[in-house]
């Protein structure tokens, strides 16, 4: 709900998905027709119609289905808007799709008082937990990688950036600092997922999860994510308690009654369940399945849980062949893609593929015979310097997008220095026939 | 409970792990509010009052012309807007607050000239130079125009100011407005007066509404676009499939001499915005030092020192390029686009190198790092 109204009060529904003048699509999305202006803001009011209506627990399947669908919507329209507490907030919508929670405390139940209930299968209690065991699990599992945990990067790049906050800043740029959030942060995301399960260490969990995502508030531009992580892990507490909490409210609806599922209509959301939580446990992993450097070729990086892990900063030059003319163009990409597009798009080697094609469709649209484009692309990761990412003379418009590795990307370890292409030039355009 | 000893073993683990590992970068505290009080003080007021000087002095120079005005008059005239175009170089680079509200850099700079444009508005009565469509009509290429392109030689030129109705007071009019502009934001950063100066020096984070974010994104942006692409890669043909060079794109395409020069200052703002040296020569606290502070490296040697030497390189060979460059990027193309190369190398590292070490936003977007 917040977050909704805080992404329209900033007029990022303009910015990013009215001004642009192309999507980056997932992959097997690419079908997903981009609403008009219009339609995008009636998007995010239905967004926010379902977010009331689960909020007040009122026609709560369809407004949870309402908000699912929407805000599901938006975010597979773009990815570089891709976060993953966005993604977060699709699986909770998702989950919650098949969760009793309105059968208290809601509209629905002042509307047909007999459906109030005070118990649940435990399953329903336990669901978002296990979410949010898993967010963290991962979140911890991704930061114990030699780069994290030996050179203390990318926090060694960032925190120094913040030497002006009161009272901690001055340490902010001591490198011991920056190894302690390291390993700090490895252990509170790897340990406090279990550790607010348990009634003994609930307690100073949840203090841990209020002093982390302050600290993280503080340092980083990550919007509502802390906030939303400190309101969602209330989930961790007792039924009693969240019961006297809405006593207090006074909704609180006194039932001996317990929810059911329908016979069958149970085992099959159960089954469902269990073919999530697999798929779940299994997918963050898909990255092991790739070759190289997973930092560098982001093959198997979105989904995973990968937060706030890697200091990645690229420039791309685009060149376009017409098949009439011997010389190449340079594309000025500022005429296509908003600034953040470009930001993300310069290092991550799926949008560049993308945007290669769709840049040859307008060329070819325009009368462009024939066209061809390769990219020279520039990327700098956790401050190692910047070298060069793509084959340079590889025309991108014969790769296609998938799940299988790209070999156009130039490994992390096989350093092409600015000078080291100018050197290799003629031996690459005539190897790529240019 | 074994949890408990889980817990023992990892903060063991921590302990041992966090004992001093080498310690190669001395992190010195740096102070950004300074490197913003250098640019303020000693870069940006210094550069806005000789850039207001300088066209003060045009436009005066413009209003001295008459129909009956002789080639010193002329050449007056002429000299005072290639002072005021090359020190508009530097002041090109800060093209955020007030410049930008004021949309500057539209109204000072914008070439190749809309000739057709001009010419149906030296008869007009009331023109706003500050139409979108006026934009390319007005500033310094259209006076370049004026003074240099209305005939093949002084004198026809004068022949045409004092002829053409309107063009005598179009010229003035451009003077005006460039003049009025200059004082405008000169003020505004006027401790004095509108003092942004206060507001620019006080935002010390790094997000993009920060001092340094502000100047940053406009300098990468201005760096990128209005210096490598517009001074020498249109004119040079890298942005055209056929790539025929396009000589009427440079800078002053009618007075033809200056191009190389206007590059070539802007190229030196660059250099001494990015260390910090003030309108004396001084070598006060610039980016290299910000950069210096947090060791920042490339590929093992200081970031430092590759911006450096890759900057050496580029102005090197844009000096190289005899002028005027209308003429060389028809008969030595080649050069112009290693030239543009070597300038292409330097967005690479300013903006993916130091921006990524200096952390500074490009949008107000969240991310999540990924």
């Amino acid at each position: 709900m917040y977050s909704t109204v805080r992404f329209a009060a900033y007029g990022w529904i303009h910015e990013q998905y009215v001004a642009p003048k192309l999507f980056f699509p997932y992959y097997g999305w690419e079908w997903l027709p981009r609403p008009s202006e219009k339609g995008m803001y009636v998007l995010f009011g239905l967004m926010l119609l379902g977010a009331l209506g689960i909020l007040l627990g009122a026609f709560y399947r369809w407004s949870a289905g309402l908000f699912f669908l929407a805000f599901t919507y938006v975010e597979l329209l773009d990815k570089t808007n891709y976060l993953n507490h966005y993604y977060f907030v699709s699986l909770v919508a998702l989950v919650m799709l098949f969760l009793p929670a309105h059968r208290n405390a809601s509209v629905d139940v002042w509307r047909r008082p007999k459906t109030a209930s005070s118990r649940a299968p435990w399953w329903t209690v336990h669901a978002p937990k296990m979410l949010l065991t898993l967010l963290y699990f991962f979140a911890g599992v991704a930061k114990l990688h030699p780069e994290w945990l030996l050179d203390a990067q990318p926090l060694r790049i960032w925190l120094p950036q913040h030497t002006d906050l009161p009272l901690i800043g001055p340490l902010l740029d001591e490198v011991w600092v920056a190894y302690a959030f390291s390993w700090g942060g490895a252990l509170f995301d790897l340990l406090v997922g279990f550790a607010l399960w348990s009634n003994r260490w609930r307690k100073w969990a949840y203090l841990a999860v209020l002093g982390f995502h302050s600290v993280t508030w503080a340092l980083f531009p990550i919007g509502v994510f802390p906030l939303m992580m400190m309101v969602v892990t209330l989930v961790f507490f007792p039924p009693r308690m969240h019961r006297r909490a809405l006593e207090v409210l006074g909704v609180y609806a006194a039932s001996a009654r317990t929810f059911a599922f329908r016979e069958g209509w149970g085992r099959l959301v159960g089954g469902l369940g269990v073919v999530f939580l697999v798929v779940q446990l299994v997918y963050p992993f898909r990255y092991a399945l790739y070759p190289g450097d997973l930092f560098w070729n982001e093959e198997g990086f979105r989904f995973s849980w990968r937060v706030m892990l890697m200091e990645k900063a690229g420039k791309a030059f685009f060149y376009v062949k017409d098949a009439r003319y011997p010389g190449e163009k340079e594309v000025v990409l500022g005429q296509y893609l908003t600034p953040n597009q470009e930001k993300q798009m310069s290092t991550q080697p799926d949008m560049l593929l993308y945007f290669a094609h769709w840049i040859a469709a307008e060329y070819a649209r325009q009368g462009v015979q024939d066209p061809k484009v390769r990219a020279e692309v520039w990327v700098d990761l956790n401050g190692e310097g910047s070298h060069l990412f793509l084959d340079p003379y590889y025309n991108l418009l014969e790769a296609e997008d998938g799940f299988h590795h790209q070999p156009w990307i130039i490994p992390r370890d096989s350093v092409i220095t600015l000078d080291g292409l100018e050197a290799l030039r003629p031996q690459l355009r005539a190897q790529h026939g240019w | 409970m074994p949890f408990r000893a889980f817990l023992i073993a990892l903060c063991a683990l921590v302990l041992t792990a966090c004992e001093k590992p080498e310690d190669d970068t001395p992190a010195d505290d740096f102070n950004r509010a300074a490197l913003l009080a250098n640019w303020a003080d000693g870069v940006i007021l210094p550069a806005y009052t000789i850039w207001a000087n300088d066209v003060s002095t045009l436009h005066t120079a413009l209003l001295n012309l008459h129909p009956e005005a002789d080639m010193a008059e002329l050449e007056t005239a002429r000299e005072a807007l290639h002072r005021a175009r090359t020190s508009w170089q530097t002041v090109a680079y800060f093209d955020f607050g007030p410049a930008s509200s004021q949309g500057l850099s539209a109204i000072a700079n914008i070439y190749p000239v809309d000739v057709e444009q001009v010419m149906d508005n030296l008869s007009a009565s009331d023109v706003n130079l500050e139409t979108p469509a006026n934009l390319a009509a007005g500033g310094f290429e259209a006076l370049d125009y004026l003074l240099y392109g209305t005939g093949d030689d002084a004198t026809a030129v004068l022949d045409f100011l004092a002829t053409e109705t309107g063009a005598l007071d179009y010229c003035q009019r451009i003077g005006a407005l460039l003049e009025e502009k200059a004082n405008t934001v000169r003020d505004a950063w006027d401790p004095a007066s509108g003092n942004y100066r206060s507001t620019f020096v006080s935002a010390t984070g790094t997000d993009v509404g920060s001092g340094l974010g502000l100047m940053l994104n406009a300098f990468n942006r201005v760096y990128e676009a209005d210096v490598r692409k517009n001074k020498l890669g249109l004119p040079s043909g890298a942005m055209t499939f056929s790539m025929t060079p396009l000589p009427d794109h440079v800078e002053g395409a009618y007075s033809q001499t200056a191009s190389n020069d206007y590059l070539l200052a802007a190229l030196d703002a660059c250099n001494r915005i990015y260390n910090g040296i003030n309108a004396e020569g001084m070598d006060g606290v610039g980016l290299d030092d910000y950069l210096h502070t947090l060791g920042a490296t490339h590929l093992d040697a200081p970031l430092t020192a590759a911006i450096q030497d890759q900057w050496e390189a580029a102005t090197t060979s844009v000096e190289a390029l005899p002028a005027p460059l209308a003429t060389t990027v028809v008969t030595d193309q080649q050069a112009c686009l290693d030239a543009y190369a070597e300038l292409q190398q330097m967005v690479v590292l300013y903006k993916v190198d130091m921006m990524s070490c200096l952390g500074v936003l490009v949008t107000y977007q969240d991310n999540d790092g990924d």
